[in-house]
């Protein structure tokens, strides 16, 4: 990964004249430019199909949904991701290893773990959306009710006859 | 992309409705909670109980707990271990995922198991919630082993049968994986032979509970069948029984099949005999 300067955009461009190395710029909407291999941009489904369908790669991609706080660490586990194919068990442990540790350091700060979330979604990373997602099932899976309405800030609107039923239908579960 | 940039920003979603997350996102995430907190979280509102209860997500939600199983699932194979080829048989297990992962080395070793030729070890059972019986065959020894964890455990050994069978349950109202084994014992006293059949019980648990005969028995006039099961096992089919639908099924002929059912947590074993036409 490397900021957008013109070096950068450069070596982007030399290396594009070789097939199967290109490099992507990917832009944050702040107008911050990421420069990436072809590999770790296609993590994305959503700048993979717009690659392989010709076009703007040169432009580059702008994604006015990212910040680049976000874009960078949504580019750090797609480096991760792309540029290595795992084939050993232990390149499988490393990997998984990386993904513990990715989430674990996401997870202590929630509102970026929910913006990170929402780029895996916007970009379609399968692998980031389902390792994000996972996490806040986590969270919030031994939460009551209560917890669940003050985390994301839902209005208590059950009748006592709508609890009733619902508590009715969990004895019998 | 252009109506992309024209939306809202995501910030301002958020702050207008005070919800870290749209909709969509939230429904990602509950696809991926465990079922009871599904169940408890109908209460939390009504279009959260309304979306817990459609058709439509309780359909995502299975093909979800699917795919899940399926990346879980292990094969297991053994071969003679690399170290004494011999004297030892190596326990491997393998991912069942996409075809695409089979390719890769993902195989890995669980366990030897020492003075045993892989031809006479047996896979007792289809994997059942996870574990696996494993059987020798000549001295029929058991072994449950865990495809995932690697983690196995033998099985007590009381003594030595002539004619032996086992299959492993799943109790679904005490979640514990039960061991049923058949078994016959031929004592030779001078010119006459008397045979003992049983039927036992263990109980994977910790700490684990040790056999116990299976309350009521096997009634008298099932004996015979019993035998003959297990001596149709042991010459001819080799097919461990299979469990389906609650009930652990033995070869009898190739027609017939002896279904014993697996009503242990009242701790009474019926049998009965259950005839079928057709090769299986």
């Amino acid at each position: 990964m490397a900021s957008g300067s013109g070096a950068a955009a450069a070596a982007a461009d030399a290396e594009e004249k070789e097939s199967g190395s290109r490099m992507i710029t990917l832009t944050s909407n702040e107008g911050k430019a990421f420069v990436v291999t072809e590999a770790s941009a296609r993590q994305s489904a959503t700048i993979r199909s717009m690659v392989d369908d010709g076009g703007c790669v040169d432009k580059g991609f702008p994604l006015p949904n990212v910040d680049s706080k976000t874009l960078a660490r949504v580019i750090q586990y797609s480096d991760e991701h792309g540029n290595k194919e795992p084939h050993t068990v232990d390149e499988r442990a490393a990997l998984a290893k990386f993904d513990r540790d990715f989430i674990a350091e996401l997870d202590a700060d929630k509102a970026f773990l929910y913006d990170v979330t929402m780029a895996a979604n916007y970009l379609h990373i399968q692998g980031l959306l389902a390792l994000t997602t996972q996490c806040v099932a986590d969270t919030i899976k031994g939460k009551t009710p209560e917890e669940i309405r003050t985390a994301f800030g839902i209005e208590y609107d059950l009748t006592a006859q709508d609890e009733k039923e619902i508590k009715e239908e969990d004895t019998h579960a | 992309m252009q109506h992309m940039s024209s939306k809202r920003g995501k910030r301002a979603r958020r702050s207008s409705a005070g919800q870290p997350l749209p909709d969509e996102m939230m429904t990602e995430i509950v696809l991926r909670l465990p079922a009871y907190s599904i169940v408890r979280f109908r209460a939390v509102s009504r279009s959260w109980a309304a979306m817990l209860s459609s058709p439509g997500f309780q359909d995502g939600y299975a093909a979800m707990a699917d795919a899940r199983r399926m990346s879980m699932s292990k094969f297991v194979f053994f071969a003679a271990s690399p170290a004494s080829p011999r004297g030892a048989t190596a326990v491997y297990s393998c991912d069942v995922g996409p075809v695409r992962r089979i390719t890769t080395t993902t195989t890995d070793l669980l366990f030897n198991i020492d003075r045993l030729r892989p031809g006479f070890l047996v896979v007792s059972s289809r994997p059942c919630h996870g574990l696996t019986l494993l059987a020798d065959t000549r001295s029929f020894a058991y072994w449950v082993c865990n495809s995932s964890t690697g983690v196995f455990r033998p099985l007590p050994r009381r003594r030595c049968h002539d004619l032996s069978s086992a299959g492993l349950v799943f109790d679904d109202r005490t979640k514990e994986h039960k061991v049923v084994h058949l078994f016959c014992h031929v004592s030779r006293g001078g010119e006459s032979e008397a045979m003992t059949m049983g039927c036992e019980v263990y109980t994977l648990c910790t700490p684990s509970r040790p056999w116990r005969p299976a309350s009521g028995g096997i009634p008298g006039r099932l004996g015979g069948v019993v035998i003959c099961a297990l001596l149709y096992e042991g010459a001819a089919t080799k097919v461990p029984p299979v469990y389906a639908n609650g009930f652990l099924h033995w070869q009898l002929y190739p027609d017939k099949y002896l279904i014993k059912t697996s009503s242990l947590t009242r701790r009474r074993s019926r049998k009965r005999k259950w005839k079928r036409s057709g090769e299986e």
